[in-house]
């Protein structure tokens, strides 16, 4: 018996230690990175990830958690708080006020498309290893050339956003797939990271196929050009160099010479001469100045809009930017509600937010419709000044513009006015004017090239509402306090608070950087003043 | 506990008996006299199951269910024995008579017969324990009227920690075995193993614990051992219950129970709201808004939502049917539960039914064959109050429930009805469950049996949710969720059981085998908006909008194991034994899969020795034991260890995105290991009147499983590692005695005490981090260690905020007050500060936060650096959520044909986060309610003393701390009688009238009495391990008073 036993321990024995293949289990409802990136059908996935994670980090991933607005748009004198809605994170935003627990102090959305990025960057090229030339599977090399500038272009615009919000941060170019390799790196200075942003850019114009009209939900050359542009300009604002107003120029006339998605050339005359070109025609027209939102694909302005489909990716439901299922807790701010609300000759306000609504809480800027001229009703003083008549809603898809030309056109104009050519950014300023319906201006009436600036600044935030450029202009321009200081105040009486104003500290141009970043990386040491 | 064991432990003995019996009671059958007669206790009850036998024969057989007996015996000299554990051992010569009739007395000292089960077929006689083992038998389950296992088990063994969540309908609790060993909660987590008839199952919540015959909690590693990798958190087996040979038997037990809300917390009405509001603004002599209109009736209502949401009336009924019985070979027990229960929450309710059937087939003398087969359905509604209070304390209480037409309200002043969400909302789920298990036992050799058993499960739960368009914001949008969960899981096990005594005094036991089992879930969600026919609250797919909610998936795990058991026992006086065991799970690449895990114990009966023969009148049994050994945890997700692409999460222009999961994954991770070195000793004294067991232990949990932050810059945000040490030490000291026990005058009383004191001993690098967003965990912390800043109140003047140098505050002199139009507009100055009450003169220093001196209303926070400003590194541990102690203590008193058990449950020490309250006074809506505590106690005005900051900067100036903040940690302590329970028995004569067995009425509650200075709900409840604590609105508990009769057949 015993015998018995120690032969069936040891037959036991036998089978399972060399069995522990018996309990092999292989993902069910995921798949094995070892097995992907091996044909064209996983790099268009890989590429629609990389989208959609930057779309879920810039407009929503989750109810009014529209980064887009809050990184560029939220602390400047565009919104406010909607009192009965706010939050802590959104009363920290309107009394410029923020800690390190405010969930848009969180960069890891960004780093999330940077890896996505740095991992197609490194898998792609050898994407067509396996697969049989000609046959589906194949990505053809052109494609493959494209996706890849593509996935430069949108690493150099995460890092242009990090550079802007937080200043210094780690430059990782590689993905992240090693255990061994020490995740913990510290932050680059900030001139080092728009290098790297340079240089991909760069990399990505370099390889992207040129002359082709714009695929307008994707990066394309001339998007490409566009950030660049933006880049040289703010390294410009920064540097006060003359240097980087020459390069943005070069790349204002990259930007021109490119194909819009209608084919157009976004403006031929411009691309050649400094300052001289530049046509009404080369922008949607007044009466059409709403269909480069509802429908960028036939813009001759558009260059890059992010594809929101409702219907796939949820309500947008951004706070302030966009109809939602609840009450947003940030809103347009009364200023200019007030002001511009009162310019009603500029055919944008009336199709950007509705004037009338006093919670001023609905922008339907994205949203198709046309607005009548006032239609006094009887007995009724004052008479609405006029009706809107469309859809909005938060089952409608939304297509934020990252660049467009009229943001180019207006760029442009501040830095000829910067490099001394008043008489032509002045041009380019009425060339927005006079399609919105307002008086040219001319160079005369400016006296200083700060005056010009101002100008130019106004009419890009009225051009530009919603469209998360207006705080990272202040900054540009070094304007925060000037603008900023005043209403900070008023809010401050207003909640019976402390009247400390902005401040005068520069260092809080920047985001502290969230808890939970710091909490993950040693290295990392919070942005000054911020320390609580 | 062995006290009271011995007095009902008995039933568990005697299906050892009749399994014995089968197998040698009747296999002799020769002439001469037939002998009948009935057995009863010293009350006249009849006793169904004791041994019968010819002195020195193998003839006999038991009583059976009427305590009946008949037995053939060879002449007129023959003598029966009449044993059965918990009484003296009777003998009766037969003579001429034909009838006997017996009467047994009660026995404490043949406690120790008891036999608990130790895993895998293997018994052990209790006294022959060489681990830390607890036990809970059917009668001390009975006395407390439980639902559910987390009920039945609560304060009765030391070591185990049971937080109950019995407020909800339906709702479960948690177990800890000896404090908490892991920061996983993926696997197992810390929740313990349960064993249902040798059978692994996921949960214990399922089961009706009436069906319980015995529970063993095994808490060593010696103990738990056997059941390896998965056992690290204890194992707790439970032993249902089993038909007995004989005339069937029923009994049917009917309890209705009344329950309502424990405790109340106070809200705030109509005119502290219109006070909060100018609170507000910051201005006390301002406007308090919308709210002034004195006249507006429905400014000046009061609804008591409180009163609506959760002040019903509770009712639960409650129907349990068991039936037992068998005849020759075949023994059968069955069970059915019924259960409607509706809670005290409005509109929350389940109903309940569940049945159990094991059957045992003795098909030859060697071959047995047993099934179980148990099912659970479950339905029922849960208002979305389930999560979160919230809702019952965000709405003023002037809003409006109903409009005076007598429909429902929905959204006032952007604030939702709750009422009408708890009608209106559907918010059902429904279970079942099912379980089936064979077992095969065939006796190859005397003492050697094979068991082969294939268990499996299947779990099925599907869940609706629907709001109507009339709950909507808007007024526009219904919305509606489907989904469906399943899980099977199947288990195949065979081992043989070795268990011989060799020269009379040697006994060698053994066990062998192997095991093997997966689990596969899967499950689907859908959801869709704007439905057109508000009846149909299912998806129809024209209604999906949003496709990202669109998903199904599923995953699995398998685990296979051996597993070997040697023991050896001499004379019961020297005892040792080791476990083996080696478990492979697919949770863990391919080279770090296997883990083995080992233990040995030893037990030496002290009190059998020669030199202790002195105290043998007083103490009758006493055994030291010691144990060490290792245990195992795969507390992972199921894939962890391979690097995976999710796909569909996103979509971008109609092409689905793929891109790596945001965890990275580590191919290194393999088992947590768990030392447990245990030292025991288990003493009886006077008779076995006094019993007192007493373990010490130290838990050494390694190679700690966690998720560990990775730089947000690599992309991913965490990774599991297996990093750190975790250590527990603990006492527990578990005392049963019977003060009087008298013929009708008995008193049982069962207490323990456990203390645990546990500490982070390394993490990696040494590395801290923050575990959700309040928990600290560092190197020679605890875990639920609380992170935050110490609130010590609020500045009273602007020039309040005034501080020596080595940092102890100053008071202000002589202050003078200008008031302006706000609290801020006003100004405090002062002549001088005094320190201790003796003028200061030195350089007074000040407290900075957020870049801002701090001023009259702003909150005081310890300045932990002293450097005069208030940031993040002064934050530091402000307490912990881990009691000091817990202890239970269970009466069982009983008179003639009344009998009464109450329990009293205790824990001492630990903190709770009330999340809750700092929530609803910290609301930075300007149209919500506040506490109101914080509408009385906020600071307005100069020279308020205060305790919570001025409003209108509360936000700004750093007087907040979100999930940080001292003043909302507060002491869980707490003592409640937990039960009680009154029963009147009919004399059995009487009972018997009625045709019946056993008639028996009681009036029972539970959660009677609580004693705490919590001023949330209850400082009970579950909570996640790694966070536990936060209380962030838990439906609150229930407390119930209930009637119920016994009736059996």
């Amino acid at each position: 018996m015993i015998k018995k036993i120690l032969s069936i321990t040891a037959l036991a024995m036998v089978l399972l230690s060399g069995c522990t293949s018996w309990v092999d289990e292989e993902p069910l409802s995921e798949g094995r990175y070892d097995s992907f990136f091996q044909n064209r059908f996983d790099a268009d996935a890989g590429i629609a990830g990389m989208y959609g994670t930057f779309q879920q980090t810039m407009v929503s991933d989750g109810n009014f958690r529209n980064r887009y607005t809050f990184w560029g748009e939220g602390r400047s004198d565009n919104f406010e708080r909607f009192r009965q809605y706010s939050t802590n994170t959104t009363n920290e935003m309107h009394f410029n006020s923020l800690t390190a627990n405010n969930d848009f102090a969180d960069w890891t959305g960004l780093y999330k498309v940077i890896g996505q990025a740095n991992l197609l960057i490194k898998k792609l090229p050898d994407v067509n290893q396996n697969t049989t030339p000609g046959s589906v599977n194949e990505l053809p090399a052109t494609t493959l050339q494209n996706y890849i500038a593509q996935a430069y272009a949108m690493r150099a615009l995460c890092y242009f956003y990090i550079v802007r919000v937080w200043g210094d941060a780690p430059i990782r170019t590689e993905p992240y797939l090693d255990l061994n390799e020490n995740p913990e790196r510290a932050r680059d200075p900030k001139d080092k990271v728009l290098e790297q942003v340079i240089s991909d850019l760069n990399q990505a114009y370099t390889m992207m196929p040129k002359g082709a009209s714009a695929t307008v939900f994707y990066i394309n050359e001339g998007a490409i050009a566009a950030i660049m542009a933006d880049v040289y300009m703010w390294k410009a604002g920064l540097s006060k160099n003359q240097q980087d107003y020459q390069n943005a120029i070069v790349w204002f006339k990259n930007v021109f010479k490119a194909k819009a998605p209608t084919g157009k050339v976004y403006n031929s005359a411009g691309s050649v001469t400094t300052g001289s070109g530049g046509a009404a025609a080369d922008l949607q027209s007044t009466g059409t100045w709403k269909d480069m939102f509802t429908n960028p694909a036939q813009s001759v302005e558009a260059i890059w809009n992010i594809h929101w489909d409702y219907l796939a990716n949820g309500c947008p439901c951004m706070a302030g930017v966009s109809t939602a299922n609840n009450n947003t807790p940030y809103r347009i701010a009364t200023g200019i509600f007030t002001t511009w609300g009162a310019v009603t000759d500029d055919i944008r306000v009336k199709q950007t937010f509705d004037i009338t609504k006093k919670e001023q809480d609905r922008t339907w800027k994205w949203y198709p419709g046309v607005y009548t001229p006032p239609v006094p009703a009887v007995g009724t003083t004052p008479a609405q000044p006029y009706k809107y008549t469309g859809t909005f809603g938060s089952t409608l898809n939304v297509y934020m513009p990252v660049y467009r030309l009229s943001d180019q056109y207006l760029l442009y104009a501040e830095a000829l006015n910067k490099t001394g050519d008043k008489a032509n950014a002045v041009k380019y300023l009425n060339l927005i004017r006079t399609r919105a319906n307002l008086s040219a201006v001319t160079a005369a009436s400016f006296a200083t090239e700060t005056d010009l600036e101002t100008a130019i600044l106004q009419e890009r935030q009225w051009e530009l509402f919603g469209e998360g450029k207006r705080w990272f202009d202040l900054v540009r321009t070094d304007r925060v306090a000037q603008v900023m200081d005043p209403i900070i105040i008023a809010r401050q009486v207003e909640q019976g608070a402390a009247q400390t104003g902005w401040g005068t500290d520069k260092r809080k141009y920047y985001w502290p950087l969230h808890r939970n970043v710091l909490n993950s990386n040693s290295l990392l040491v919070q942005n000054q003043p911020y320390s609580e | 506990m062995e006290a009271c064991e011995r007095k009902v432990g008995g039933i568990k003995l005697l299906m050892l008996f009749v399994a014995l019996n089968l197998i040698t009671g009747f296999a002799s059958a020769q002439t001469s006299i037939k002998v009948t007669g009935t057995v009863t206790d010293s009350k006249g009850e009849t006793l169904p199951g004791v041994s019968v036998k010819v002195k020195g024969t193998a003839i006999g057989g038991t009583t059976s269910a009427e305590g009946k007996f008949s037995v053939t015996v060879p002449n007129e000299k023959a003598v029966l024995v009449f044993t059965y554990v918990g009484f003296t051992a009777k003998e009766e010569t037969v003579g001429s008579r034909k009838v006997i009739n017996v009467k047994m007395a009660d026995n404490t000292t043949t406690l120790n017969e008891v036999v608990v089960s130790t895993g895998y077929g293997g018994t052990a006689r209790k006294r022959d324990l060489t681990s830390a083992t607890a036990s809970v038998n059917a009668k001390q389950i009975e006395e407390r009227q439980p639902i559910n296992l987390f009920d039945a088990l609560q304060g009765q063994a030391a070591g185990v920690l049971i937080v109950n969540d019995n407020g909800e309908p339906g709702a479960e609790g948690s177990v800890t075995v000896r404090g908490p060993s892991t920061f996983s909660t993926e696997g197992n987590g810390s929740n313990p193993l349960y064993v249902v008839d040798g059978v692994i199952t996921d949960n214990g919540a399922a089961i009706n614990p009436n069906d319980i015959q015995n529970i063993e909690v095994l808490k060593d590693a010696a103990s738990a051992a056997i059941y390896g990798a998965r056992a690290a958190n204890g194992v707790i087996l439970i032993t249902t219950k089993r038909g007995v040979e004989g005339k069937p038997r029923m009994d049917v037990q009917y309890a209705h129970v009344f329950g309502q809300l424990a405790h109340r917390i106070q809200q705030a009405n109509a005119e502290e709201l219109r006070f909060y509001r100018k609170l507000q603004n910051g201005n006390l002599n301002g406007s308090s808004g919308e709210l002034t209109d004195s006249l507006n009736p429905s400014f000046n209502t009061d609804n008591d939502l409180q009163d609506l949401l959760l002040g019903n009336v509770g009712h639960r009924n409650d129907l349990k049917i068991g039936m037992s019985g068998g005849q020759k070979g075949l023994t059968y027990y069955g069970s059915a539960n019924y259960l409607d229960d509706r809670g005290t929450a409005l509109n929350t309710w389940i109903k309940r039914v569940q049945s159990r059937v094991n059957v045992d087939f003795q098909a030859s003398k060697r071959l047995k064959y047993s099934t179980n087969l148990s099912f659970y359905w479950q339905t029922g509604n849960f208002t979305s109050i389930n999560n979160s209070l919230r809702p019952v304390f965000d709405r003023p209480s002037y809003l409006r429930i109903y409009y005076p037409d007598g429909s429902l309200t929905s959204y006032l002043g952007t604030k939702r009805n709750p009422v009408a969400n708890a009608l209106l909302e559907d918010n059902g789920r429904e279970t079942f469950k099912t379980q089936f298990s064979n077992t095969l036992n065939y006796q190859i050799l005397k003492g050697l049996n094979f068991t082969a058993a294939f268990n499996a499960q299947l779990e099925n739960e599907s869940t609706t949710y629907f709001q109507p368009r009339f709950l909507d914001d808007n007024g526009n949008e219904n919305l509606g969720r489907n989904g469906t969960s399943k899980e099977f899981y199947y288990e195949a096990q065979g081992y043989f059981n070795f268990n011989r005594v060799f020269a009379k005094n040697h006994t060698v036991t053994a066990l062998l085998g192997v095991s093997r089992d997966r689990t596969k879930n899967e499950f689907m969600n859908i959801e869709g908006r704007n439905f057109i026919s508000e009846d149909v609250h299912y998806v129809t797919g024209t209604n999906m909008v949003d496709l990202t909610k669109q998903r199904s998936g599923a995953s699995a795990f398998s685990l296979a194991s051996l597993f070997f058991r040697p023991g050896y026992n001499y004379k019961g006086r020297y005892i040792v034994q080791g476990t083996f065991r080696n478990d492979a799970s697919s949770r863990f690449g391919s080279s770090n899969r296997s883990g083995v895990f080992l233990s040995g114990s030893a037990a030496w009966r002290f009190s059998d020795e020669k030199f202790m023969g002195f105290s043998k009148n007083i103490l009758q049994d006493g055994k030291l034991r010691y144990s060490y050994g290792t245990l195992g945890n795969d507390a992972s997700g199921n894939y962890e260890h391979l690097q995976r692409i999710v796909v569909g999460t996103t979509q971008y222009n109609g092409v689905g995105g793929a891109m790596l999961t945001d965890k990275f994954s580590n191919n290194t991770i393999r088992w947590e290991n768990t030392t447990t070195e245990n030292w025991g000793l288990d003493l009886s004294f006077l008779k076995g009147r006094l019993g007192l067991t007493t373990d010490y232990y130290i838990k050494t949990t390694s190679d700690l499983l966690y998720d560990r932050q990775l730089p947000k810059e690599t992309g991913f945000t965490t990774m599991k590692v297996n990093l750190g040490t975790i250590e527990n030490r603990g006492l527990e000291i578990a005392l049963n005695a019977t003060p009087v026990s008298g013929r009708n005058f008995k008193w049982n009383l069962i207490g323990n005490i456990s203390f645990e004191r546990g500490k982070i001993l390394k993490l990696y690098n040494g590395q801290e981090f923050i575990a959700g967003n309040k928990h600290l965990i560092r190197e020679g912390g605890r875990i639920g260690d609380f992170y935050g800043w110490k609130n010590l109140g609020v500045f009273q003047y602007d020039c309040s905020n005034a501080y020596t140098e080595d940092g102890r505050l100053l008071t202000p002199v002589n202050v003078t007050v200008v008031e302006g139009s706000t609290g801020r507009n006003s100004t405090a100055t002062c002549d001088g500060y005094e320190l201790n009450g003796t003028p200061y003169t030195g350089t007074v220093y000040n407290k900075y936060a957020n870049g801002a001196k701090l001023l009259g209303g702003d909150t005081i926070w310890e300045d932990i650096n002293n450097d005069g400003v208030i940031d993040d590194a002064d934050r530091h541990v402000i307490g912990n959520y881990q009691p000091d102690y817990y202890l239970g203590l269970i009466n069982n008193i009983s008179y003639k044909s009344f009998s009464l058990s109450f329990i009293i449950n205790t824990t001492v020490g630990g903190q709770v986060y009330n999340s809750f309250k700092q929530n609803l006074t910290n609301n930075s809506s300007s149209n919500g309610p506040a506490l109101p505590e914080a509408i009385h106690g906020s600071w307005a005005r100069q020279g308020d003393i205060a305790i919570y900051p001025y409003f209108p900067d509360k936000d700004t100036r750093g007087s907040q701390k979100a999930n940080g903040n001292s003043m909302f940690l507060e002491d869980a302590s707490f003592i409640r009688l937990s039960s009680a329970r009154l029963t009147y028995r009919l004399k059995p004569s009487s009972s018997k009238k009625f045709f019946m067995n056993n008639l028996s009425a009681y009036i029972y509650g539970t959660n009677i009495l609580t004693w705490t200075n919590y001023t949330g709900y209850d400082p009970e409840f579950s909570s996640s391990a790694l966070t536990p604590g936060d209380d962030n609105g838990k439906y609150p508990k229930r407390r119930e008073l209930g009637l119920g009769i016994n009736i059996g057949f």
